[in-house]
């Protein structure tokens, strides 16, 4: 959207200036007064506008300079957030009001909303302004989104042929087509789309209370978990965590080729719980019950970790009573997730691993000095030596247990025409997370 | 008879006080923190702490719980159940959005499974040991022991999958109606076909149907004007008192049908911790309880004389 | 006096003969043996009444003959009635006597059934065997109720709007409604006070049926009924014509049955009564038997005395009649028929006219 941005006071203000053409899809031009009410009227109605943005000037039309609250590369990332996405000053009443309520949808993507229910169906049509812009034509008429809570209900929809696709939802919770069934769905003809994506399941530690304030227990938990066992939970489509983060995120690669692996050596392990005299020690594991795959990760855990002398209670709690022993720190381990789908990576960072946050995964005087390094520098070289220290501290200091990696996946009917490029690219050829469904569309 | 209708109306209001004042102390009950919840569905963040004590304030939920109920309460009484904290609409506007749908499927089942509960019930108890008694046991055991998640989804593969002739999930037309109307009729009838029996039995050990068959009177008209009508007491209030399944009983069914009704919708505010809704819907519920409740002891003295004539 | 000759004469005139009756009840306990081997005869017109304490087999007797009784009966021997026997007979032939022919006054209290007014009730026989519309089986019952002293219009009333001396006539007449020839009343003063009994007995005086009438209220029995039969433990010890019983009970247990009576001295029979599941070999009644001797070990048989039906060894030696051991011999026609006789004797002579309907006018 952007043709290019200036950075000035590190960060403080950056000045966009549009692309022109750009159409809303009522028709209208997406132009700087658009983006001066969007940064306003999230400073005034979410969150995470409120924390992120001072003010937005419009230098003229195409041109606009957005103010932000702190200083960094972290304001930058922040803008990939879909809560940021630019919407019309018509989808709010009064119209262009900051302080208006919103009404009615009306962005730039491809996607135009026709009607919808909350929590039932959404109804779009094709936004023929972003199709124009991307010189693509659009392959439906009409996509409908229904909303079907229960999974196994969900592939039975696609296998009954009510619906054409069925999509992951990841919001770090669990709303995913079932993993032992992508390969049954795929050897009966549906095509499945899966992508790995920067979210890591973790063990974390209650690190600040013994006995998970020892470095070598929790190191000892580290090298006992076998993940290539992990993984066969998940039917094996999803890959065993030997690193942070996939390959594919940044620093990865430059901190595996200076040895920062994770890896299962039960020997070891056993060793280090002897000779620290932690044999027989009773620890509490806590898991929420909504996310059902984790209670098999969770007493996989329990029987490795027994292996190696320490007996694990399991506690499998429903949402509101885990957060409550979590927030009131009555646990010694429990499963987390860290990093998120790409746009999301730096902002999970920040929430996970930056000083002072509630649902902070780790943090020490060196990876939260780290971390804010890493949020700030707006130089990529740079950041990515920041991650790549991180990572390493992250690894010596075992403040986390990597496990696997989490994909995202979406599985089509024979009928459905949709390629992986598309599927997982913007027509610009960025990759993006979550699969993307602009150039789709069902044979007759 | 006034004085026993009086009483009995009466007798209603301590009820609904005490349901009014339990449904409201859900939200103290339930463990974890609302606002943490609210904060993060309504903006789709990890909301810092800053963000969840400002929702806080706006929920109202650092009252003090006698205040907080009274506000609550005394805004009920007017019809008010104030507003969704997650979708900002009045929860009577979402309650009634989902009513029809909730009410299509209670009553739909209710009718299917009272008229098959009668008649399964009514077979078992004359042929009592006969084959089709022990038919009829298995059939309502199969009934109470099968999840309706579970026989949700076998119907869902064998009709949609399979066979290809109704829609898996969602709201419409008859055909949407179907299998969710099945599922939860098998179990809605089981128990209530061996507790038709069960009346039955008991009516027909009597003495007045030894009399009635030392009448020479036929089968038909032992079982039907003397044993079933006495049967009927016990089995109308039971089924009468079931009406309280419209929101809480199908909840299983909804969920696995994506059925846009009101036992979804507790299950979905249950999860955003969207109290008012919650508290809505179990206090509606608690409410239809007792008013049904109060409208089968009328119904009592409708069908049985002695109490019609009593007093 | 040729005994088989009065046989031949009278005995065509019983309307219901049972012989060798036999109804054990299977319970989880064992075998309940509720009568064993009882046979007897009720003739025509007259009024024949079991007695014995309760929990003696009476009620099942009674039940028996209508097979009215649970699945877990097992009903051996004859009940001829009118030239067949009711054993086996089908289903559908067997509901056509029941309330036609044979009708039941059934004990009050919980036999009415508290839903349906009692007009219908009683109309039910009146509709099922006679095919007649509701309306004018009600109006029939009416007329009843007007007899019975009722009132017509309590016709449209509940079972729980009567009293207890009030809901015996309904039974009554719900008995008598489809007009049979033979009734078989169950306990019917049981529960009420002693001026209501006299109404019932009263009641009872009225009707001209056959009627087998099982009570254990002697003061009623001795006022209505012709004959006597005595049950104890599932048998019949002793069968007489009521006068003659009245004055002179021949069975230790019949006498004994007389003096608990308040009028006759107010005094218990020893002991209890023994099981039904394993009675004691032998007389049943001699544990509590004040003559037992060595010989009651063994079953008594069955005496004639001057007509009447005794079982106990002190007239099988009196008669001398019998063998000792000869128990399962009978010749009951012939101490009916000469008893029958006496009956005829002694007590037509109340001069009491009665009209073809049962009622007396």
């Amino acid at each position: 959207m952007a043709k290019r941005w200036e950075i000035e006071k590190d960060g403080k203000i950056i000045t966009f200036e549009l692309n022109k053409g750009i159409k809303f899809s009522d028709g209208t031009e997406l132009k700087a007064d658009a983006v001066k009410f969007t940064v306003e009227w999230l400073a005034k109605n979410h969150p995470l506008g409120q924390e992120t943005f001072e003010s937005a000037e419009v230098v003229d039309d195409y041109t606009v300079s957005i103010k932000y609250k702190e200083e960094g590369f972290f304001n930058l990332a922040k803008m990939a957030e879909f809560h940021m996405s630019i919407m019309s000053p018509k989808s709010v009443k009064p119209e262009g009001d900051p302080k208006g309520n919103f009404v009615w949808p009306i962005g730039s993507g491809c996607f135009k909303a026709v009607d919808y229910k909350e929590e039932q169906y959404a109804i779009y049509e094709p936004n023929p302004y972003w199709f124009e812009r991307f010189g693509l034509k659009p392959k439906f008429r009409r996509f409908v989104v229904k909303f079907i809570k229960d999974e196994d209900t969900r592939v039975m929809a696609l296998k009954g042929g009510q619906v054409d696709a069925i999509s992951d939802f990841i919001h770090g919770g669990s709303d995913y087509t079932p993993r032992n069934q992508l390969s049954v769905l795929e050897s009966m003809g549906f095509k499945v789309f899966k992508r790995n994506i920067p979210l890591t399941w973790i063990i974390a530690f209650n690190y600040k209370k013994e006995p998970f304030n020892d470095v070598k227990l929790r190191k000892a938990v580290d090298l006992a978990i076998n993940r290539d066992d992990v993984i066969k939970i998940f039917d094996k489509q999803v890959l065993p965590a030997k690193t942070l983060f996939i390959e594919d995120a940044p620093g990865i690669k430059e901190a595996k080729a200076q040895g920062v692996i994770y890896e299962f050596k039960p020997d070891e392990a056993k060793r280090i719980v002897e000779e620290n005299g932690y044999k027989g020690l009773s620890v509490d594991m806590i898991v929420d019950k909504n996310q059902s795959d984790q209670i098999l990760v969770a007493q996989l855990i329990q029987q490795k970790l027994r292996d190696i002398g320490i007996n694990v209670k399991l506690e499998i709690l429903e949402t509101g009573a885990y957060r409550q022993r979590r927030d009131a720190g009555e646990y010694d381990m429990r499963l987390y997730y860290i990093g998120g789908t790409d746009r999301r990576f730096y902002l999970r960072m920040f929430w996970r691993f930056y000083p002072g946050q509630k649902w902070s995964a780790y943090v020490s005087d060196r990876t939260g000095e780290l971390c804010k390094k890493i949020l700030k520098e707006f130089d990529e070289k740079k950041r990515k030596q920041y991650l790549v220290e991180f990572y390493k501290a992250i690894h010596d200091e075992h403040g986390v247990v990597p496990l696997y990696f989490d994909i995202m996946t979406a599985v089509t009917a024979k009928n459905v025409v949709a390629d992986y490029y598309h599927v997982f690219h913007y027509p610009n050829g960025i990759p993006f997370g979550e699969p993307l469904f602009y150039y789709v569309g069902v044979r007759a | 008879m006034k004085k026993y209708l009086i009483r009995r109306v009466l007798q209603i209001f301590p009820t609904l006080f005490g349901v009014s004042l339990l449904s409201f102390s859900l939200l103290y009950l339930f463990p974890g923190d609302p606002a943490e919840f609210v904060a993060q569905i309504r903006y789709g963040v990890e909301p810092s702490p800053q963000i969840v004590e400002e929702v806080r304030r706006e929920l109202g939920l650092d009252e003090p719980f006698l205040i907080h109920y009274f506000h609550w309460l005394t805004h009920v009484l007017r019809g008010d159940f104030g507003v969704s904290w997650t979708e900002g609409e009045p929860v009577s506007k979402l309650i009634m959005q989902r009513l029809p749908a909730s009410a299509e499927l209670f009553f739909t089942t209710f009718a299917i499974s009272v008229a098959f509960a009668m008649i399964l019930g009514v077979i078992s108890a004359v042929r009592k040991d006969k084959a089709i008694d022990h038919f009829c046991r298995i059939f309502s055991l199969l009934g109470i022991s099968i999840p309706s998640f579970w026989l949700g989804l076998i119907l869902i593969w064998i009709f949609s999958v399979q066979l290809h002739l109704l829609p898996a999930f969602g709201y419409g037309g008859i055909e949407h109606l179907i299998l969710p109307v099945l599922t939860w009729s098998f179990s809605f009838m089981a128990i209530k076909t061996r507790f038709v029996r069960s009346c039955l039995l008991e009516a027909l050990s009597q003495d007045y149907v030894v009399v009635a068959k030392a009448k020479g009177l036929r089968e038909r008209v032992i079982v039907f004007r003397h044993a079933l009508r006495n049967a009927l007491i016990p089995i109308i209030t039971y089924f009468s008192l079931s009406i309280h399944h419209l929101i809480i009983g199908s909840i299983m069914v909804e969920v696995v049908f994506s059925w846009p009704g009101l036992g979804s919708l507790l299950v979905e505010s249950v999860f955003k911790r969207d109290f008012p809704v919650v508290q809505a819907l179990v206090l509606i519920s608690g409410v239809v309880f007792v008013i049904v409740n109060l409208i089968v002891d009328l119904l009592y003295a409708i069908i049985d004389p002695r109490i019609r004539f009593g007093d | 006096m040729n005994i088989n000759s009065y046989s031949q004469h009278y005995c065509r005139y019983y309307l219901l003969k049972i012989e060798e009756l036999k109804v054990h009840l299977k319970t989880e306990f064992g075998v309940v043996r509720a009568v064993d081997g009882v046979s007897f005869e009720v003739e025509r017109g007259e009024k024949f009444t079991l007695i014995g304490e309760s929990g003696s087999g009476k009620s099942v007797l009674a039940q028996s003959i209508l097979r009215l009784l649970p699945k877990n009966a097992h009903v051996s021997g004859r009940i001829i009635f009118e030239g067949r026997n009711l054993l086996e007979l089908g289903e559908e032939e067997m509901r056509r006597i029941r309330g036609r022919k044979i009708a039941w006054i059934p004990q009050s209290q919980s036999s009415l059934n508290p839903v349906l007014t009692v007009g219908l009730q009683c109309a039910e026989p009146v509709m099922e065997h006679f095919k007649t519309d509701k309306k004018s089986a009600l109006l029939k019952v009416a007329r009843m109720f007007e007899f019975f002293g009722m009132g017509r219009g309590r016709i449209s009333d509940y079972p729980h709007q009567f009293s207890g001396g009030m809901r015996q006539r309904v039974l009554v007449a719900m008995g008598i409604s489809a007009d049979p020839e033979f009734l078989i009343a169950d306990e019917p003063t049981k529960g009420l006070d002693a001026s209501k009994r006299k109404n019932i007995a009263e009641l009872f005086e009225k009707i001209d049926k056959t009627m087998l009438i099982i009570t254990h209220d002697l003061e009623f029995a001795e006022r209505v009924s012709d004959r006597i039969a005595v049950m104890y433990c599932g048998e019949v010890v002793e069968i007489s014509p009521a006068k003659e019983f009245f004055r002179e009970p021949l069975h230790p247990y019949s006498k004994g049955l007389l003096e608990s009576l308040p009028s006759r001295g107010l005094k218990p029979i020893r002991g209890f009564q023994p099981s039904m599941i394993n009675p004691p070999s032998g007389c049943r009644f001699r544990e509590r038997c004040e003559f037992a001797k060595k010989i009651c070990e063994r079953a008594p048989p069955e005496s004639i005395v001057d007509g009447r039906i005794v079982r106990c060894w002190m007239y099988a030696y009196e008669e001398g009649v019998r063998k000792v051991g000869s128990f399962g011999f009978r010749k009951p026609s012939v101490g009916l028929c000469q008893k029958g006789n006496t009956r005829r004797n002694s007590n037509r002579n109340s001069g009491k006219n009665r009209n073809s309907n049962g009622i007396q006018g």
